[in-house]
Order: structure tokens, then C-alpha cells, then sequence
């Protein structure tokens, strides 16, 4: 009977626990949902509310943490190789992604326009840098940047040119030998999703600028460029989370030091190597805030510069 | 009475919730680490089967407990062991994970010299001074450093020694004789007795045009007195800009100044083939860097055999480098076969001349140093008594020396400073000044830690 009551006209205290009301009602389907949630809340939920306990904690791991306030953040922010580190990331991830964002562009224009023949093959082999492992990279490219017998030095002395002394000096080549092989890992990345991103705008687009006798320059200012405007949003916003947590590159070539003067320190190495090397995971967790932090306020200022008006094609 | 058509009926549904449960469970057993092996044979019952204990280590240990396990599980044949290989620094951090969670550490686990302060200052190993283990037995016999490292600032034993990197120069006696310089060790070590004559011999076998230098990196000068040690002193404040230190950066900075080392760094893909390419005429190491040598270093196709030598760091013979450790973690189920294994491995002559014989591993056993083996000449050395030499530095010749918490992160800074120092040709004593001040600053709370244990 009560079945029917609720059935027929539900009273004010039931529809405020509606949403349980239909849980319960189809808790099979929750269930099934379920081992999504409890992995995510276990493996991601949970250690993203705990680091932001422990960042006010002095914890070796161990031991039992002790309740240190704000101390962690202040040492932070009176860390000389904090700030290097957040200067060297902020410096690599500007530099490398203007070419990585603007040549994958411009490679994807390419490849979607109608001219280019062997499509599968560009596409697979920009792209080949992205699933190749780590590993293997670091292997290639430091045979390539080795000193005294690399094969970038090799070409440069049969050119007649001074070797580079990559690793050496004041570190000043450090840099440019991870933002070299950054944009060389991530270039095809950013590519697929601009040519995934081109080739959703409607082609009656193209074919009505080229009846009214638009130029290649005007079709891609005037109506590719504005109608990528979200992919392209997509792509920074990735880009300075990918920059902000660069780990691989720099450490595969460099050390967990980051080299010469910590020339390629960035702000992920210097994390790891606090948090998982010397056990301060307090002082590593209030960093990771901080960089979270910075992350969402760079993302907060891409969305509103570049998401302003959204071409609703 | 209707029934509602969206509500199933009973049976289904625990039939449903039974699937999906035993799906959840499979779900997390999957993703759960795998629970210690052997947890059943001694929770309560008296011991019916065998016990396994897991072993972890990093290659070659794994050759190392071969070559004795087949004795162990003759004397033991209630327990069997199972041994996991992982990378070295995979391995240390999967301890501290597992040791912080609380759960996953085997019964069993090596720890490196490099690591080992990290897990002195903490809890979480077995006290191995304590009862059943009585570790205190075998002080007396042991190398005295390395007992000292491994015990904690409050007195306990939280890992038990197993070998030790007596540390010597390792030279090429071929590329010596090309550079028209005595290579029998004699000679080459009274040339080499001081570091102005170690220069001298760097400047004779170095020709760049021939890709040809004397050693690998000029940091290796300072880094021959401090691996590990000595980077502060007994008060535990910051020593790298002492004296010694100075000096040695000063003869580092000539040795660069000079063109004679390569300016790579060791361990690196590039230090690796220029070693093979006979490139590199001197190296320094710990005892295990001639397994080294015989093994993974030797390019393919090329015999090595009768080639290298040693000789003493110049000045002060008396030095150390690397080593390596057991432990039982807290958390382990099988405490008193995981001790049964460590005493038997390295408490004993035989398994840890076994071991040496086949990784080079350098016993902390001093007894073990009775084996004819040691003052046997190896071949792969010319003839050259090498381990005799070893025993005589690690019993004869090292100084106590001073090992801290703080040692892994301070070495990090320390020799992140000397590079700079060479690198761009600074003064050595503002540069180590300037490593004081950073070491102080970023060691300042584990000393705190530290301290508080000391007391």
C-alpha cells in the first residue's frame, strides 16, 4: 500500500531525498558503477585530501607526523631551489610550447588540407614520439647530446663548427637540450588533436570561402583559426599542466640534480626528490599545492583569454 | 496487488549482489599487493609446511644468493625463499612506500650505504640487537664502520652489514704502457703516491686527438675522501668546506684546468662506451667495481683479461665507497627465519666468500677474510693480489669516519657545488662556503629529527 502512496502523490520530506529515494531504487546500477568510484576514491580522492593534511605536517614517512602549521610554506617560500626550479619550468614550458602549439598547427593544417597524399603515415609518424618509452628516448637522445661522442657534436665538428659542451659551463645548454627533445616528444601530441579539431569543421565552410575567392591566408585567419578556439583552449590548458609537472625529459637527461647549477631543475624533479628521495613529505606536499595552485590560475586566465566568445558553429 | 514493475524480485537481486560482490572482491584482490607469502605457516599453529620468506635486492644479488642458497635450504629445509630483483633505487623507494603503508615490505631487505641513513633516523626495521636475533654477538667481527652505520644515534641495529667498497683507482695497464709509462702496480704506485704525481701521470696519459683522457671526472678527486661520509663533523654541522676538502677541490680544478678528464659523469651511457672505446685510462671505485669490470662494463668481443690494475688513493689509502645492507621490516610475519637467512648469509665465511667469489660483493666478515682466496692473484688484474690489498685498506688503513642522517641529501648538495666549482672555474673555499650554507639550510629539520634521537 505505501508503495502506492508514494507512487501517486510524494510528500515534501520524500522529495527532499529524492536523490536517495532513486538510489536506493536502482542500487544494482550503483553497484555496477561502483568500483569506479572506489578506486578513484582510494587511489585518487583520498591522497589528493591527505597531502593537503600532511602539507601542514613534518612527516619522514615513518614516524609519526607532527602538526607544524604553516612551516612548510614559509620554508617554501624562502627556498632559493624552489624558485629556481619554478623559474626554470616556467621558462622551459614557455619557450618549448610556442613551437610545440604553433608547429603542430600549422603541421595539421597541412596534413588535412586536400593536397597531401600518405595521410596514415604523417600522422602515425608525428605521433610515434608520444607512445615510444621514456626510456628508449633517453637512450636515442643521449646519444645524440653525448659530449665527446655524440652525434650532434660529430656533425658539428665535420661542419667545422665547436662542439657543444651540452652538460658543462654554467649549464647554460641544458635548457635547450630538453626543450629540444620536449618539443620533439610532444609536437605530434598537440597535432593530432588540432587535426581532430580541423576536421570538425564543416567543409561547406571551405568550399564557400573559396566560391567567394578567399585566399589560403584569409581561410586560415578568418575561419579556421576562430573555429579551433576551443581545441585550442584545450591544448593550453594541457600544456600548462604538462609543463608545470615536466619530469621525464629533464630527468632522463640531467638528474634528479637537474645538472649544472640545477639548470634543468624543474619544479616535478625537485618535488620527487624531496617528497620520495629524502622523505619530506610534508614539505613535498605543500608543494604540490603551491603548483596545483599556480596550475588552476594559469588555467583560470587561458579559459578566460581564450574562451571568451565561443564560436558555437 | 500490483507489482512494481522496476522492483526485481527478490531472488535475482542476491543473486546479482552475489556477483557483483565476488566481481568487487576479485577487483581489489587483483589490485591489493599480494600478501606476504607464507603468512599461514606461522600465524599460530605450530609450523606444519615450509615458511617462504621474500627477499628483495638488485642485480647481481641475486647471483650473490644463488651461489649459497642451495647450503641455506640444506640447513634450513623448512623455509624457502623467495628472492625479487627490482632496480636499486626502485627497490629503496618500494621499502619506504611499503614501510610508511604498513603493509607490502618483505622479510628481507637489502638497503645500500647511500640509502641506508634515511632508514636509520626512522622506525620501522627490526632492532636487530634484540631478542631472538642477538645480533650483538657478532660486533666484534664485523668491520667496524660499517656496524657504526647502521646503527641508529639511540643505540639500535636496524640493518646487518653485509659487504663493503674498500675503494682503490682502477687503471688500464695497456694504455698506460702506450703512454710510454711504467704499468706494473709498483711502479705506477709510487708515482701516483701523491696528488701533484697523480696530475703528472693524468697530463702523460691524456691525447685528445686520440680520444684518449685520464679519467672520467675530475670530481672524483674530492669525492674519493667523502662517499658518504665525513660531511660533517662530530658536533654534525657541516665539514665539506674544511681543509681536506679545499685542497682536493683544488687539485680537481687543476686536473680540469689541465683537459685530463673527460667531463662525463659516471654511471652515463657516454661514460660507459668511452670505458669500452679505451677512452678512459683510470677509475675510481669501491672492491665491487672489478665485478664491475669482468661483467656488465666489458664491451662484447673484448678481452679485458690482464689489462687492469690497481692502485691506492693517493695521499690517504685509506677510503670507502658504497656497500650494502639486510634488514627485516617490522611488518614482517617470519621475523626469526628472515634472521635465520641473514645470519646465514652474512655471518658465515663460507656463504660470504661464496657470494664474493661471485659478485665481488667484499665481505664486512672479517673472519671470512681467512680464505686462501683472498691472498690468491687474479688474473683479470695481471697477477695482481687485489683482494689482499682490499683486506689490508678495509682492516688497516680506514680512518673512523663519521656518518649522519643527514648524508645522502648533504652529498647531493656537496657534490652538486663541486661541479659547479669546476665547471665554471670558481674559488674553492667561497664555493664549498656556499655548499655549507645550503647544506645547513635544507638538512636543518631531518637534523632536528635527528638530534632528538641522539639524545
Amino acid at each position: 500500500m505505501s508503495q502506492l502512496a508514494t507512487a501517486g502523490s510524494p510528500p515534501a520530506t520524500v522529495r527532499k531525498f529524492s536523490l536517495w529515494h532513486e538510489m536506493r531504487r536502482n542500487w544494482v546500477a550503483y553497484v555496477y558503477i561502483s568500483p569506479f568510484f572506489i578506486l578513484f576514491a582510494v587511489f585518487g580522492a583520498f591522497p589528493i585530501v591527505y597531502s593537503f593534511v600532511l602539507s601542514f605536517q613534518q612527516w619522514n614517512g615513518i614516524s609519526t607526523p607532527q602538526w607544524i602549521g604553516f612551516e612548510n610554506y614559509a620554508r617554501l617560500l624562502q627556498d632559493r631551489l624552489f624558485w629556481l626550479a619554478m623559474g626554470n619550468t616556467v621558462f622551459i614550458g614557455v619557450i618549448a610550447h610556442i613551437p610545440i602549439l604553433g608547429g603542430a598547427m600549422v603541421l595539421a593544417f597541412i596534413i588535412n588540407s586536400a593536397a597531401v597524399r600518405f595521410k596514415h603515415f604523417y600522422r602515425s609518424a608525428y605521433f610515434l614520439p608520444v607512445v615510444t618509452s621514456p626510456v628508449a628516448v633517453s637512450l636515442v637522445f643521449s646519444t645524440l647530446y653525448g659530449v665527446r661522442f655524440g652525434l650532434i657534436n660529430w656533425v658539428l665538428t665535420w661542419l667545422g663548427f665547436q662542439p657543444i659542451d651540452w652538460w658543462g659551463g654554467s649549464g647554460e645548454w641544458i635548457k635547450p637540450a630538453i626543450i629540444l627533445l620536449f618539443i620533439w616528444r610532444w609536437l605530434g601530441w598537440n597535432m593530432i588533436i588540432y587535426l581532430a579539431g580541423l576536421q570538425g569543421i564543416n567543409p561547406e565552410l571551405y568550399e564557400v570561402a573559396a566560391i567567394d575567392g578567399a585566399s589560403l591566408r584569409q581561410v586560415f585567419f578568418k575561419i579556421t583559426l576562430p573555429l579551433m578556439r576551443p581545441i585550442i583552449l584545450f591544448t593550453l590548458v594541457l600544456s600548462t599542466v604538462g609543463a608545470m609537472t615536466l619530469f621525464d625529459e629533464p630527468y632522463m637527461l640531467v638528474g634528479v640534480t637537474g645538472g649544472a647549477n640545477n639548470a634543468g631543475l624543474t619544479i616535478a624533479m625537485y618535488l620527487y626528490d624531496r617528497g620520495f628521495k629524502f622523505a619530506h613529505f610534508g614539505y613535498a606536499s605543500a608543494m604540490a599545492y603551491v603548483v596545483s595552485a599556480i596550475i588552476v590560475f594559469v588555467s583560470v586566465l587561458n579559459i578566460r583569454f581564450f574562451g571568451r566568445s565561443n564560436t558555437e558553429a | 496487488m500490483m507489482q512494481p514493475t522496476f522492483r526485481p524480485n527478490h531472488r535475482r537481486t542476491a543473486a546479482n549482489f552475489l556477483i557483483v560482490a565476488a566481481m568487487l572482491v576479485a577487483l581489489l584482490a587483483a589490485c591489493a599487493p599480494a600478501a606476504p607469502a607464507g603468512e599461514g605457516a606461522t600465524s599460530g599453529q605450530p609450523v606444519a609446511g615450509p615458511t617462504t620468506i621474500t627477499v628483495w635486492g638488485w642485480p647481481a644479488a641475486d647471483v650473490a644468493y644463488q651461489s649459497f642458497l642451495a647450503d641455506f635450504e640444506a640447513a634450513y629445509p623448512d623455509i624457502k625463499v623467495d628472492i625479487q630483483m627490482m632496480p636499486t633505487s626502485e627497490e629503496h623507494d618500494k621499502l619506504l612506500a611499503s614501510l610508511a603503508a604498513g603493509a607490502g615490505a618483505p622479510d628481507v631487505a637489502m638497503i645500500e650505504i647511500n640509502y641506508i641513513d634515511k632508514f636509520v633516523a626512522k622506525g620501522g626495521l627490526v632492532d636487530l640487537l634484540t631478542e631472538p636475533f642477538n645480533a650483538g654477538q657478532y660486533k666484534d667481527e664485523m668491520v667496524a664502520y660499517k656496524w657504526a652505520q647502521a646503527s641508529t644515534p639511540d643505540g639500535r641495529l636496524v640493518a646487518f652489514p653485509w659487504d663493503i667498497g674498500p675503494a682503490t683507482f682502477f687503471y688500464r695497464r695497456d694504455l698506460f704502457e702506450q703512454a710510454g709509462l711504467p704499468s706494473d702496480p709498483e711502479s705506477v704506485a709510487e708515482l701516483v703516491s701523491t696528488w701533484p704525481g697523480f696530475i703528472d701521470v693524468a697530463k702523460k696519459l691524456t691525447n685528445p686527438d686520440e680520444q684518449r683522457w685520464a679519467i672520467g671526472n675530475a670530481s672524483d678527486i674530492v669525492y674519493t675522501n667523502f662517499a658518504h661520509r665525513n660531511l660533517f663533523d662530530a658536533d654534525w654541522n657541516c665539514a665539506v668546506n674544511n681543509e681536506l676538502a679545499v685542497q682536493l677541490l683544488t687539485y680537481a680544478q687543476e686536473a680540469r684546468n689541465a683537459g685530463v678528464d673527460a667531463k662525463v659523469s659516471n654511471w652515463s651511457a657516454e661514460w660507459q662506451t668511452m670505458l669500452g672505446n679505451d677512452s678512459i685510462a683510470m677509475q675510481y671505485g669501491g672492491a665491487w667495481f672489478g665485478g664491475f669490470l669482468k661483467g656488465w662494463l666489458k664491451p662484447e668481443g673484448v678481452d679485458w683479461e690482464g689489462r687492469w690494475g690497481i692502485f691506492e688513493v693517493p695521499e690517504d689509502p685509506g677510503q670507502n665507497w658504497g656497500g650494502s645492507f639486510l634488514a627485516i621490516p617490522e611488518q614482517s610475519q617470519n621475523k626469526e627465519a628472515a634472521w635465520k637467512f641473514i645470519e646465514f648469509a652474512l655471518a658465515r665465511a663460507d656463504s660470504q666468500n661464496k657470494m664474493f667469489a661471485a659478485v665481488d660483493y667484499f665481505p664486512a666478515y672479517i673472519p671470512a677474510f681467512d680464505d686462501p682466496m683472498y691472498q690468491e692473484a687474479d688474473p683479470f688484474f695481471g697477477g695482481q693480489k687485489t683482494r689482499a690489498m682490499w683486506v689490508d685498506i678495509a682492516a688497516n688503513k680506514i680512518k673512523p669516519f663519521i656518518t649522519t642522517p643527514m648524508d645522502a641529501q648533504a652529498e647531493q648538495i656537496f657534490m652538486s657545488y663541486v661541479n659547479k666549482a669546476l665547471d665554471q672555474n670558481l674559488d674553492p673555499q667561497m664555493t664549498l662556503d656556499e655548499a655549507c650554507i645550503e647544506i645547513e639550510q635544507q638538512t636543518a629539520p631531518d637534523k632536528e629529527e635527528a638530534l632528538k634521537l641522539r639524545q
